[in-house]
């Protein structure tokens, strides 16, 4: 069980609700409760109440705190079966449009937005895509355009490629390879970044695809829909919204009277 | 409804045989919660439940993001999340980093049963080749819970139940046959 407690955890969302007007009650307090433990071990802190004085004294760790309690995509190609379907499904439908532009909102760790764009490269999409990627945090934004990923999950990634690109060569987007880190090539130069809140501004757009994958799973129900709202709002007629496939989320897409399963294994919903 | 309990089984190298024998012994008027969490290979989303299926005269699932627990399903942790239990009496998933070089991991699963379920939890620590599953197990046991290990000659792979035994007593150590005899009887 998360070493935060809940009153800790409370008095965390009440400190970034009144320095910052930070609304985390968008998380449940579950999921709160173990990102305050990660974020509080990895700046050796040892209690919320110091987490908490540090969030007061110091503006500038609000952006590495954002960061932390972001949800990662741990490793690249995740769900092998979703990028399938993707890349057989979805991107020949995209590829019928003359500029598809594609939104990965709330991007943490880049290894969903790498995987999309090294999808693209390797299944021939001739079209010019247009790619946003949001985040809360402009430290993410750094790390994902510096291409620096965590050694530790390179194997997972590396065997969820060849599931999906049989006979392709992973090795020749690494650039350099340790121990520790690994970086991949500059793919996402073109890639339009911003920072968004916690309500996920979109870009001003109309999008025909979003990856929001997993990370629904932080958020309460109820903030969880309002999200959605957004999403369905803002996508083209025919656009696509790609979720988790554990994620609760196909009882009030189905309700919504232009949103339908494109591929109701795979959490994969499109505007009609 | 509070004489309920949520028995978790937690399991990885050798406990799928056990598994498969605990699972058609669970009757289909159980008036408790059952949940497992076994080690499995992340990739292969299909043919799990499937198999387990086979001799459960109760459906098997795994469950989503938010879905209420319920009596008469078989829970069984979905490969490649952390299945956690919340206040809301729902179950909660996560993509977080692997526990014990697992994902799902038994210990998220013990850590947060036992908080929310306190004395209300049963932990069932099955043959492994990890030590994953033995700090939730000492929750429960501190939450007030009941903990069973299964005895590591009777074991497939012992670590994971050796590693309990050095940890702490629990309040059984039964075989296999016991095990599914204790719960069937519950």
């Amino acid at each position: 069980m998360p070493v935060t407690s809940i009153v800790e955890a409370k008095e965390v969302i009440r400190v970034c609700k009144s320095k910052f007007d930070l609304d985390l009650t968008a998380f449940t307090l579950l999921s709160l409760r173990y990102k305050l433990d990660k974020t509080i071990s990895l700046h050796f802190l040892r209690y919320p109440d110091v987490l908490c004085a540090r969030l007061m004294e110091d503006i500038d760790f609000m952006d590495e705190f954002l960061y932390d309690i972001s949800s990662p995509s741990t490793e690249m190609f995740r769900d092998t079966e979703c990028w399938k379907t993707i890349r057989n499904q979805l991107l020949p439908e995209l590829n019928k449009l003359s500029s598809p532009v594609a939104w990965l909102p709330g991007t943490t760790s880049g290894n969903e937005l790498y995987s999309f764009l090294i999808l693209l490269e390797n299944s021939g999409f001739i079209k010019p895509f247009d790619v946003h990627a949001s985040s809360w945090s402009q430290k993410s934004i750094e790390v994902i355009k510096s291409g620096w990923f965590d050694n530790k999950n390179l194997e997972q990634s590396l065997e969820n490629f060849n599931n999906i690109f049989p006979g392709h060569d992973f090795r020749k987007y690494l650039e350099f390879k340790n121990h520790t880190f690994y970086r991949i090539t500059k793919i996402v130069d073109h890639v339009k970044f911003s920072i968004h809140d916690l309500y996920f501004q979109p870009p001003p757009q109309r999008i025909n695809l979003i990856i929001f994958r997993n990370k629904f799973l932080s958020f309460t129900g109820e903030f969880q829909n309002r999200v959605l709202d957004l999403f369905i709002e803002i996508l083209e007629p025919g656009g696509f919204l790609v979720t988790g496939y554990q994620e609760n989320v196909a009882e009030y897409m189905t309700r919504k009277s232009n949103m339908t399963f494109f591929n109701e294994e795979e959490r994969i919903f499109r505007k009609t | 409804m509070r004489n309920r309990k949520l028995i978790l089984i937690g399991g990885s190298a050798g406990s799928f045989k056990v598994v498969n024998r605990i699972i058609p012994a669970i009757p289909v008027d159980f008036k408790h919660y059952v949940v497992f969490c076994l080690h499995r290979l992340r990739n292969i989303r299909k043919g799990f439940v499937e198999a387990l299926s086979v001799n459960s005269e109760l459906p098997i699932k795994e469950p989503l993001d938010k879905e209420s627990l319920l009596t008469g399903i078989l829970y069984i942790a979905s490969s490649n999340y952390h299945l956690m239990t919340d206040h809301d009496f729902r179950f909660s998933l996560s993509v977080e980093e692997n526990v014990n070089h697992s994902r799902p991991s038994i210990d998220i699963l013990f850590e947060t049963a036992a908080e929310v379920y306190k004395e209300r939890s049963m932990g069932i620590l099955l043959s492994g080749a990890n030590s994953d599953g033995v700090k939730g197990m000492w929750k429960i046991k501190c939450a007030g819970g009941i903990t069973i290990v299964q005895d590591p000659d009777d074991c497939e792979i012992p670590v994971m139940p050796s590693a309990c035994l050095k940890l702490f007593n629990p309040d059984y150590i039964m075989n296999a046959g016991k095990i599914i005899n204790f719960i069937s009887n519950l």
